[in-house]
C-alpha cells in the first residue's frame, strides 16, 4: 500500500505530521553534528568542537518531544496499522538519533583530545569512512521523508560499504602500532581506533533506522530476519576487531 | 479457537428490489469465535448479518443467490423451518427490545413457544440459566416479575441476550448491540461475549473500531456491498493488505 490518504479528522494529520517534523528535525540536527565532527577531524578546530557541544541539549530535547508528542497521540487519538507503526517507530528512531549524536560527539572529544592526527594517510582514511556514515544517514533521512521502501533498502545494504571501509582502515592503523609506532604514541593510535569503532557503530544505527522505515511502510519486521548473510569467519573477524 | 467451519457463505449477491445490496459474498465463520463485521454504514453489514437467520425473508422486496451453509446445511432450502432456524441463531439488536412483559416472562418467551419445558420447575431452570449466561441473574433475581422494559439500557440488553439463550441457539448475531450503551454498560457485554463464545458462536456487526479490536478473533471488512477483506482480528488492524481496509480503520478518506 503506497497511498496515504489525509485523515478525516484534520488535526489527527497535524499530530502524525508533528512527529514527523520532530523526527526530521533531530535527524538533520545529527546530520549537522557529523558535519562539525568531519571539521573537527579535519582542521582539529576548537571552535568546532563547542558548536557540537552546544547542539547536544537541543538533541535531547527533541528525544523528549518525540516521546510526548507520540504518548500524547497514542492517548487521545487511539492509532492503529500504520498510524500505530509510524508513532511508535518515532520512538525507537529517536533513540538511535540521540545514540548517533552521542557518537558524533564522543568521536569529537576523542580526536580532541589528540590535538592533531598524526598520519596524513589515516586521516584521510578516517574522513573517507565518515563520508560514507555521512552519505548513509541524508539517505536515511530521505528514505523516511519519502516513506520509499526501495530507498531504505539502498541504505541497509551500503552499510557493508562503512563495515569493509572500517576494516580496512582498522587493519592500517593496527600495522602502524605493530611496525612503527613509538611506545609514546601508542595511546593515540589506541583513540583512532575507537573512533573508527563509532563510525562503524554509527552505520549500525542508521541501518537500525532503514529497518524502522521497512516496517512503517509494510508492517514487516526485518530486523532479525533479513541481514546480509555473513560467514562465521566475517563474523568473528568482526568480533575481535 | 476450535478452526471448525460453522458458517459458509458461498457466492452471495442479495437485491432489494433493483438495487444490489450484496455483491457475491465469500466468507467462513468458525464454529466458536467471534467475528466483527465491520464497514462504513450502507456497506452491507446488517444485511449479511440478516441473512444467516433469514430474517431478510420478512421483505417482500429482498431476493437473493448464492449459499448460505449452516453446518454445511443450506439454510435456504425450502424445507428449512425459517422459525427452527432463528432459534438455532439467536439475534440481538441495536436498541434493546424486551418485551412489554415481566423479565421472567421475557426468557421465557422462547422455550414456550418451542414446547421445550415439560414442567415449570423446568420453565424456571431455563430462564436461571439463560439470566445467569447473560450475567443478568444476581442483578434481577428479586424482581424476575417486574417489566424487562424498566431495567436500564445495559441490563434490557443482557435481557434480550438471556432471551436469545434460552432457546438453545448455536451461533448468536449481534447487530451493534452497545451503540445505545453507556461505557460500563458496554464493558459488561462485551465482557458477555468473551464468555459466551465458550459455547456459541458468535457474529458481530459493530462501528466501533476499537470494539471489533476488543472483542474479535476474525474480522471482516466490507465496502459498498463488497467483502474487502477478512481474516485475524490482529492482523486486520495493525497490518490490513488492502487500501480501503486500510483508510477505514486509520479513519481516512476513503
Amino acid at each position: 500500500m503506497s497511498e496515504y490518504k489525509d485523515h478525516i479528522v484534520k488535526s489527527f494529520d497535524d499530530d502524525i505530521e508533528n512527529i514527523k517534523q520532530l523526527t526530521t528535525q533531530m535527524a538533520t540536527l545529527v546530520e549537522e553534528q557529523f558535519k562539525l565532527l568531519y571539521h573537527v577531524i579535519d582542521t582539529a578546530s576548537p571552535a568546532t568542537i563547542e558548536d557540537i557541544l552546544d547542539n547536544e541539549p537541543r538533541l535531547d530535547q527533541y528525544d523528549a518531544e518525540i516521546r510526548d508528542a507520540v504518548i500524547t497521540i497514542i492517548t487521545l487519538r487511539a492509532p492503529i496499522a500504520i498510524d500505530l507503526r509510524a508513532s511508535l517507530t518515532a520512538l525507537r528512531i529517536s533513540t538511535d538519533l540521540e545514540r548517533l549524536g552521542d557518537y558524533a560527539k564522543s568521536i569529537a572529544m576523542r580526536v580532541a583530545a589528540l590535538e592533531t592526527i598524526p598520519d596524513t594517510n589515516i586521516k584521510n582514511d578516517i574522513l573517507r569512512l565518515l563520508t560514507l556514515v555521512q552519505t548513509q544517514m541524508k539517505d536515511v533521512i530521505d528514505a523516511y521523508l519519502s516513506k520509499d521502501i526501495k530507498k531504505a533498502e539502498i541504505v541497509r545494504k551500503n552499510d557493508l560499504m562503512i563495515d569493509e571501509k572500517y576494516n580496512l582502515v582498522y587493519d592500517v592503523i593496527v600495522d602502524q602500532i605493530k611496525d612503527k609506532v613509538p611506545k609514546l604514541k601508542l595511546l593515540t593510535y589506541t583513540k583512532l581506533l575507537f573512533a573508527i569503532k563509532t563510525l562503524e557503530r554509527a552505520g549500525d544505527h542508521i541501518c537500525n533506522i532503514a529497518e524502522e522505515i521497512h516496517f512503517i511502510v509494510t508492517g514487516e519486521d526485518i530486523s532479525t530476519t533479513k541481514k546480509p548473510s555473513q560467514s562465521i569467519e566475517k563474523s568473528l573477524e568482526g568480533i575481535n576487531k | 479457537m476450535s478452526e471448525k467451519l460453522k458458517i459458509s457463505i458461498k457466492n452471495l449477491n442479495v437485491f432489494y428490489a433493483e438495487k444490489q445490496a450484496l455483491f457475491d459474498i465469500n466468507l467462513n465463520i468458525m464454529e466458536r469465535e467471534v467475528t466483527s463485521l465491520i464497514g462504513p454504514s450502507g456497506c452491507g453489514k446488517s444485511t449479511l448479518l440478516k441473512c444467516l437467520n433469514r430474517m431478510n425473508d420478512l421483505i417482500d422486496i429482498c431476493t437473493m443467490d448464492g449459499q448460505v451453509m449452516i453446518d454445511g446445511a443450506n439454510i435456504n432450502t425450502p424445507d428449512q423451518d425459517p422459525v427452527l432456524l432463528r432459534s438455532k441463531v439467536g439475534m440481538v439488536f441495536q436498541k434493546p427490545n424486551p418485551f412489554p412483559k415481566s423479565i421472567y416472562d421475557n426468557v421465557a418467551y422462547g422455550p414456550r413457544l418451542h414446547g421445550m419445558a415439560q414442567s415449570k420447575d423446568e420453565l424456571d431452570s431455563m430462564v436461571i440459566k439463560s439470566l445467569t449466561r447473560a450475567g443478568l441473574y444476581d442483578e434481577v433475581k428479586n424482581r424476575l416479575f417486574e417489566a424487562g422494559t424498566g431495567l436500564s439500557g445495559g441490563q434490557q440488553q443482557r435481557l434480550c441476550i438471556a432471551r436469545a439463550l434460552a432457546v438453545n441457539p448455536e451461533i448468536i448475531l449481534m447487530d451493534e448491540p452497545c451503540s445505545a450503551l453507556d461505557p460500563i454498560a458496554t464493558a459488561k457485554i462485551e465482557e458477555l461475549i468473551e464468555e459466551l463464545k465458550r459455547k456459541y458462536t458468535i457474529v458481530i456487526v459493530t462501528h466501533s473500531m476499537q470494539q471489533a479490536a476488543r472483542v474479535s478473533d476474525r474480522t471482516a471488512y466490507m465496502h459498498m456491498g463488497e467483502l474487502i477483506e477478512s481474516g485475524f482480528t490482529k492482523n486486520i488492524f495493525s497490518n490490513p493488505q488492502h487500501q480501503k481496509t486500510q483508510d477505514y480503520i486509520t479513519g481516512r478518506i476513503g
